[in-house]
């Protein structure tokens, strides 16, 4: 198989792979009736790859951003969980903003795994795409866990003084099952 | 054919040899202007205007030793060339001192390889060197034996003897080779400085004697003679600063040579003796040195009176104004005030350059006299180039960007890194440049605003 072949496939399988992946986040979100946080257009999700674990799982979180047409240039994000039930093992930033203030930063005595991002300075980011994913492991039974951005989550756009944010914070529930 | 081929060879080397220049390693040059002598930079054909600080390290002696084996730090040099870009100098004035740059036999190895770190460092922040050579190096060769009841040791004996004149020529030669052979930068050096701040010896001899004749390498004169002793002075001061300009010009072509005069006063001048004559011309009965440092303080006088005591009487050569400062006592503000006002009356005289004294006077206990960097950089805010661009004008650069944290007027990369160095800090409202809403917290607000003015 010559070069140009290998490359046209590989475009093909990437681009396919990530209209799943778009395909399946929405199907999440609709499906377990996320709530969204949003103000002059910007929309925060947080999605989970599971919505059902045993306990000694580990299960993705992620942070889904949408800046509704806003240029944003910082995110100060902060996922809250129930520590009796979960515990945060990593953080790992997206690439949609690539500056990392402060990389991941998980306390679970407090419950809160926290990263704070930037875009680059010449370039505001407007669009969609992951802030940051959270790595959980389920510790401890439950019928339905809530992982939730914490009301310090706060996010800059150009023209702004103060975060975007208002209203609900984002959640998602996860049902955590005794281990067999 | 081997003979007709060497009658061939022979005539073109030495066409070769005699066409070709000598390296010409200055980058800066002077000119004569509209209103009088200035510096130009030969590479842009565009007017140079020295603006700087005078930079030295003392020892546990209070002794100059910038350079000094163990004292010369290039960490530290760095960072100060660095400060000093930013705000906009292009000059730093040093002291190679005489009695710490003699090595056993010649210069001192270590001494020279500090000097040659330094230039590289300033090169690379687009900062010219005036490296000042006072005295002789007391050690490694430079000093002959003179009667010193004749000859005072110092710069009697230095400007009067031709031993003197003979132990300078030497020191300068070896200085500048072996900044050759450390490959240092030579165009960057603004010019080199003969002597710190020169001044005759009037109550040592020779100018003590009342009687005989003195023999001097500019003539013979008679020491009962008030008038014929004023002569010997500018006589040989002019055949000093020659004899010197035309050494440092053969081993450095293109170069440029100054010395450098103290406060003048009334009762200073006589001390002193005259100094008219380092303003003239060769042709006039002048010297040939490129440029003249002079170096004036508030404490001495107005400007006018010091214009008046150092009897400048041509604006042929370009005078730099290469120590100007201010005692530290009192407010800084009033005396940052003080100094703006000073250097833009100084234009009115052609002044072509100013070298505040001193950039870190504070930091080495220099005590005595305000440095540029104290008191949240008082001196700085309205000396340095990036705040007052015309040196003649109390006008100050417009007002500097949310974001410009390093205060170059630019919102850039480098302020880029000083904020992601103070990301997640928190103080009082306005603690840091980087709290750019002053609300205690260096966060993503903050740094929305610096995006915002990124590039401008």
């Amino acid at each position: 198989m010559n070069n140009k072949r290998k490359i046209t496939i590989s475009l093909i399988t990437t681009g396919f792979v990530l209209i799943v992946l778009l395909a399946a986040a929405y199907y999440v979100k609709f499906q377990q009736g996320i709530t969204n946080s949003h103000a002059s257009g910007v929309v925060l999700q947080v999605l989970s790859t599971k919505t059902s674990v045993k306990v000694g799982d580990e299960f993705i979180v992620s942070v889904y951003i949408d800046t509704g047409g806003l240029s944003v240039t910082g995110a100060d994000v902060r996922v809250r969980y129930d520590s009796s039930r979960l515990l945060a093992e990593t953080i790992t930033p997206g690439t949609f903003l690539p500056v990392v203030f402060v990389p991941g930063k998980i306390t679970q005595a407090s419950a809160i795994a926290q990263i704070i991002l930037g875009s680059n300075p010449t370039a505001p980011k407007a669009g969609n795409g992951i802030l940051e994913t959270v790595k959980f492991k389920a510790i401890a039974a439950s019928t339905a866990t809530n992982i939730f951005l914490g009301p310090a989550t706060a996010i800059a756009a150009v023209g702004y003084p103060t975060s975007v944010l208002s209203g609900a914070m984002p959640s998602v529930n996860v049902a955590i099952t005794k281990a067999p | 054919m081997k003979k007709s081929l060497s009658l061939l060879i022979f005539p073109l080397i030495s066409i070769v040899y005699v066409v070709c220049p000598q390296n010409v390693y200055a980058r800066i040059a002077v000119r004569q202007g509209s209103t009088g002598g200035e510096f130009y930079d030969t590479a842009t054909n565009k007017k140079f205007t020295p603006r700087g600080n005078n930079f030295l390290l003392l020892d546990s002696n209070k002794q100059i030793a910038t350079f000094n084996v163990g004292i010369y730090n290039s960490t530290d040099a760095e960072s100060v060339l660095s400060k000093m870009s930013q705000y906009g100098y292009n000059t730093v004035r040093v002291f190679v001192y005489a009695p710490a740059v003699g090595g056993s036999v010649g210069l001192n190895n270590g001494y020279m390889n500090n000097v040659a770190d330094f230039l590289i460092r300033a090169k690379a922040h687009n900062i010219y060197v005036m490296p000042t050579l006072q005295g002789i190096p007391q050690v490694g060769g430079y000093l002959s034996p003179v009667d010193d009841t004749k000859f005072a040791d110092g710069y009697n004996m230095t400007v009067l003897t031709q031993s003197g004149i003979n132990g300078k020529e030497k020191f300068v030669k070896d200085f500048i080779q072996a900044l050759k052979t450390r490959n240092a930068p030579l165009d960057h050096i603004l010019g080199y400085s003969l002597e710190n701040e020169f001044s005759y010896q009037i109550d040592l001899p020779p100018f003590s004697l009342t009687k005989g004749t003195i023999v001097t390498p500019g003539g013979s004169f008679d020491m009962s003679n008030a008038a014929v002793k004023q002569r010997m002075m500018d006589v040989n001061l002019v055949n000093y600063t020659t004899q010197l300009t035309n050494t440092i010009h053969s081993v450095d072509p293109g170069s440029l040579v100054a010395m450098g005069w103290y406060p003048l006063t009334a009762d200073r001048i006589q001390h002193g003796g005259s100094t008219k004559w380092i303003f003239v011309d060769p042709e006039n009965g002048g010297s040939n040195l490129d440029f003249i440092d002079l170096h004036f303080y508030p404490l001495y006088g107005s400007v006018a009176q010091q214009i008046q005591a150092y009897q400048i009487t041509s604006h042929k050569k370009p005078i730099v104004m290469g120590e100007f400062g201010n005692k530290n006592t009192g407010d800084i503000k009033q005396a940052a005030t003080k100094l703006r006002d000073w250097q833009i009356t100084s234009c009115q005289y052609n002044i072509r350059g100013w070298i505040f004294w001193g950039w870190n006077t504070a930091g080495v206990n220099q005590t005595g006299y305000f440095s540029a960097e104290e008191s949240n950089n008082a001196i700085n805010k309205l000396l340095a180039p990036v705040f007052r661009p015309d040196p003649c004008s109390a006008n100050t650069a417009p007002a500097a960007k949310s974001g410009d944290l390093n205060n170059d007027l630019k919102v850039d990369n480098n302020d880029y890194t000083i904020f992601l160095a103070n990301f997640g800090k928190t103080g009082d409202a306005g603690f840091s440049p980087s709290d750019i809403d002053k609300n205690g917290v260096v966060d993503i607000f903050d740094y929305n605003i610096f995006v915002g003015n990124f590039g401008k």
